[in-house]
């Protein structure tokens, strides 16, 4: 897999640090990774040239924040500096309609109208990850062991980027969270502080079921990243190959057989089969202020998810892996049916006609988000509603720092769609309409009327 | 919404352009050689031209090395920093030929920096567009033989930063006309424009600000004097007897205080929005005009900007300060026109024209509460057929600072005709006020009304204002458009 395949849509993607090197015939030492390997070195150059010409440009205009973005015809570059002197640059191939384009129709291209900050967003998040695995550019232990990291991190990640796909979604790195019953909450907790407190290298808990989050004893700006993570890439992973009857027997005789079958999804899968604990990765959280490090070992039961962050300096082995393995297992299996029974009274059948209003709300305190625009959360593209309005509504989040405390927004597309834009209280709402006749009237009689449906018990300003 | 046949301030026939907001700026009509084609009593200047060119190149270029140090500058010029906007105008070989604030020499490493980013993006057969760093949004405009940049954290949108500095580029072919601005830069790559500039860095300025704080340029439109539609027709009329015989006229503008009272033009002829903004900004930039009559030559860049037109510029009388331009293509008619400009306020004075226009001039003009709007603040609204625009005066809370408004409108502007996904309706409620703006076949209209206001009163309100705009439209529009 050494051959690296191109990304739909990417130019190139690089970081740099201008300080380590700063004699001329040895700008090649600032790079630290660069894609793609098909660029030589005199392009690398040229590039990483160019971003600090525009760094220092910029600065001399003393703008709020440092450069974040340039626009040519032909392409967006984003611009991310997360530790001092380092900088992540993102370059992104548009599609602009130009006369020769019947010559190069090349479809992989972006479309050219894209929002800066969904892809700013998308650059953030490539940045977090790899501190979540990998800790800071800063804390490496040399340039050449940082190279490497990189190198081995960006290689995979780059490949699972969506840019095409990417959307105002990106921009919340948001968190579903699945509203439980008092009962069944304190189910939860109580198991979870019954195996914090036994355990005392067991440090946070968080628990998911299917997609959504339960409960997290980390702080959410670090949650967002541990989740992008769990849904974005080890759980589909796993339920993969549950589906190709990995640990879960497809036709098991008995519904109940399958309960006996919680595992690990890091660490050791098979306990009885296993000689060594396996490959358990080490995390880095960042929300108090300083890195601490953890092992992030994750356990799966039916559609139960349990992340226990270990912490760092802790001796892992089989045995240790054995007793937590009867002590979750069945306590999780009885809460796990406890929430699928209530989960099921809950379902509402969705509305799935075409003209039935699509909602995407977003929470900035708690991060929790939740979409009825979007069909699945795995980026793939697939919307409730007209990829405009999604598109609409990115750029009224851009707008909301001019409304003040609250406010509210509604729009008319040139193909007649609505959308509808609320914030009060750090949340959030965002309404996409199909109705083509409606007036200005009918349509916030209609927001009115989902505010109160959806938005039960959550305060938004009437204004 | 409302039950109006025809849109207010509409009119069969226009004296202006049409304009569609952001419409293409490279698009220039070449009229002057139609007109002067069918008269051809007009010698070629060509080689006059080049003359006053080549007297310049013996010049020896200096300044080349005087590289002030970055950090001295900066130093000096925090206040430079400080600035709002900055525009800068450079030759596409990095010379520097305006900058809005501080001494362009010693900004050429500036200037130095902003030639080398342009070019680096051209090498790879691209164009820069803009930049962005937080409250900074740094616009290019390549036009060649020029580049264009604005620095600014006014908060204004990339396109109409762009316009602008395209505002900026016909001032400068304004003055010079475009084939000879072309013609210099074939001729040398190196040249210092400022030599054939100076005197233009005021107009530029006074441009800048004009375009930052005048709705017209955001809507690409006029707005009229308004007076009793029987007064603008006599008007119209005294420059049509006093000018019809005279050849190769081809506009007479009369105007007040940024307002238009009347354009009697060429048959087959329009004025462009633009072109007009450029001359309302030459007159309110100009105090010696109100001194003495002038002849000055200009270019209209939408209208030809290969060549210049002649104006006759002078204010009516003492005792109406309304300034009258007679535009030809003929170099040396001056007396004729001054001639035909003495005719015109005989006429106006024997039929009391002069005093509406006073009246009107000295009235402060209607606010909507006034005009019984009590929940609307203020409006635009512009007429897209005539491209024509109405405003009421300022009220509270705008009396203090307009500025607050100004970027209201230009917010809802930029939303309502972003390039990319433009919107037929947009209504934004923050917490300091609510905003209607509304794109129609017909016209365009922006509300700003109290923010408590529920949707369906101020439908109502709209519906309510339209009507009320209709029926004073004779009075708000010029709705000839009356010809020699």
């Amino acid at each position: 897999m050494m051959v690296t395949q191109i990304i739909a849509g990417l130019k190139n993607f690089f970081i740099f640090n201008s300080t380590l090197s700063t004699k001329e015939g040895e700008e090649l030492k600032k790079i630290l990774y660069y894609y793609p390997v098909t660029d030589n070195t005199d392009v690398q150059i040229k590039n990483v040239g160019l971003v600090e010409g525009i760094v220092q440009f910029t600065d001399t205009f003393r703008p709020s924040s440092p450069v974040s973005s340039l626009h040519t015809n032909k392409t967006r570059h984003l611009y991310y500096q997360p530790e001092k002197d380092f900088w992540l640059v993102m370059t992104l191939k548009l599609n602009r309609p130009t006369k020769e384009k019947e010559l190069s129709n090349e479809s992989e291209d972006l479309e050219d109208d894209i929002e800066d900050s969904v892809y700013q967003a998308l650059l953030k998040q490539a940045y977090l990850m790899y501190r979540l695995f990998w800790g800071t550019f800063r804390d490496a232990k040399n340039t050449d062991a940082l190279k490497m990291t990189l190198e081995l991190f960006y290689r995979a990640y780059l490949q699972s980027m969506k840019l095409a796909n990417a959307d105002i979604l990106n921009m919340f790195s948001g968190i579903q969270y699945l509203p439980l019953d008092k009962d069944c909450f304190l189910k939860v907790q109580t198991f979870v502080n019954c195996l914090e407190s036994t355990y005392d290298f067991i440090i946070h808990t968080s628990f998911l079921y299917n997609d959504y989050l339960i409960w997290s004893g980390i702080e959410p700006s670090d949650m967002q990243v541990v989740y992008q993570y769990l849904i974005g890439t080890l759980l589909p992973a796993n339920v993969e190959a549950e589906m190709q009857g990995g640990s879960i027997p497809r036709n098991s005789p008995s519904p109940f057989a399958a309960l006996r079958h919680g595992r690990f999804i890091t660490g050791p899968s098979n306990l009885k089969l296993a000689q060594t604990v396996g490959k358990v990765p080490k995390v880095y959280l960042f929300a108090n202020g300083e890195s601490q490090e953890f092992y992030l070992v994750v356990y799966r039961a039916l559609s139960a998810t349990v992340c226990l962050f270990i912490k760092g300096d802790t001796e892992l082995n089989l045995e240790l892996f054995k007793t937590l393995d009867d002590v979750i297992n069945t306590k999780l299996i009885n809460i796990v049916s406890d929430i699928a029974d209530y989960c099921s009274k809950q379902v509402i059948t969705p509305n799935l006609s075409d003209t039935a209003s699509r909602y995407i709300y977003f929470n900035n305190i708690n991060l929790a988000y939740k979409s009825t625009a979007h069909l699945d959360n795995k980026q793939s593209g697939n919307l409730a509603c007209p990829k405009e309005s999604v598109r609409i509504a990115a750029e009224m989040k851009g707008n909301i720092p001019f409304l003040g405390q609250a406010g509210e927004t509604i729009v008319k597309t040139m193909n007649d769609c609505w959308v509808v834009m609320k914030t009060s209280n750090h949340r959030e709402f965002y309404i996409a309409l199909q109705q083509k006749n409606a007036s200005l009237i009918d349509i916030s009689e209609e927001v009115k009327k989902l505010c109160d449906t959806e938005l039960k018990g959550i305060f938004f300003n009437q204004l | 919404m409302s039950t109006l046949e025809v849109e207010p301030g509409a009119a069969p026939e226009s004296g202006l352009v049409t304009t569609d907001t952001l419409d293409n700026f490279d698009e220039m009509s070449c009229s002057l050689e139609e007109i002067k084609n069918i008269n051809p009593s007009i010698e070629d200047e060509e080689s006059n031209d080049n003359a006053i060119i080549n007297e310049h190149f013996d010049e020896t270029v200096s300044n080349d090395n005087e590289v002030a140090s970055v950090d001295d500058d900066f130093e000096l010029n925090k206040d430079w920093i400080g600035k709002d906007k900055h525009v800068f105008v450079l030759s596409m070989a990095g010379k520097p030929i305006y900058s809005r604030y501080g001494n362009e020499d010693k900004l050429a490493w500036l200037f130095g920096v902003m030639q080398t980013l342009v070019s680096f993006i051209q090498s790879s057969d691209d164009c820069i567009q803009s930049i962005h760093a937080g409250n900074t949004h740094f616009v290019f405009l390549v036009k060649k033989p020029l580049i264009l940049v604005t620095v600014s954290k006014t908060r204004e949108s990339e396109s109409q930063l762009r316009i602008q500095l395209n505002y900026v580029f016909n001032q400068i072919t304004n003055i010079l006309t475009l084939t000879r601005l072309n013609k210099i830069y074939e001729q040398r790559q190196n040249y210092d424009l400022r030599r054939l500039l100076s005197g233009v860095e005021r107009l530029i300025d006074h441009l800048l600000t004009f375009s930052e704080n005048e709705p017209s340029v955001m809507l690409g439109a006029v707005q009229c004097l308004p007076l009793a539609a029987s007064v603008r027709d006599t008007i119209s009329s005294a420059i049509t007897g006093a000018c019809s015989k005279i050849k190769n006229l081809v506009f007479a503008i009369l105007l007040a205080n940024n307002k238009l009272i009347t354009l009697v033009r060429m048959k087959k002829y329009c004025l462009h929005p633009a072109d007009l903004h450029l001359i309302f900004n030459l007159v309110q930039a100009s105090e010696s005009f109100k001194n003495s009559e002038s002849w000055t030559p200009l270019c209209l860049p939408r209208f030809d900007a290969s060549g210049f037109l002649y104006g006759h510029v002078s204010y009516l009388s003492e005792d109406c300060q309304a300034c009258l331009l007679l535009l030809t293509v003929e170099r040396d008619v001056f007396f004729t026109l001054s001639e035909a400009k003495q005719k015109i306020v005989e006429k106006l004075r024997r039929s009391n024209c002069l005093e509406a226009i006073n009246e009107s001039l000295s009235t402060p003009g209607e606010s909507s509460a006034s005009a019984g709007f009590v929940e609307i603040r203020h409006y635009l609204y512009k007429c897209k057929s005539t491209s024509q625009f109405y405003q009421p005066i300022l009220s509270p809370p705008y009396t203090q600072t307009k500025e607050p408004l100004t970027r209201i409108y230009k917010r809802a502007h930029h939303r309502l005709h972003n390039s990319s996904r433009p919107l037929k309706l947009m209504f934004e409620r923050s917490a300091d006020e609510a905003i209607l703006a509304w794109d129609t076949k017909g016209f365009e209209l922006f509300v700003v009304f109290e923010p408590l206001i529920d949707t369906s009163a101020a439908i109502m309100l709209v519906g309510r204002l339209l009507n009320w705009i209709k029926k004073k439209e004779e009075r708000l529009f010029h709705l000839n458009a009356p010809t020699f």
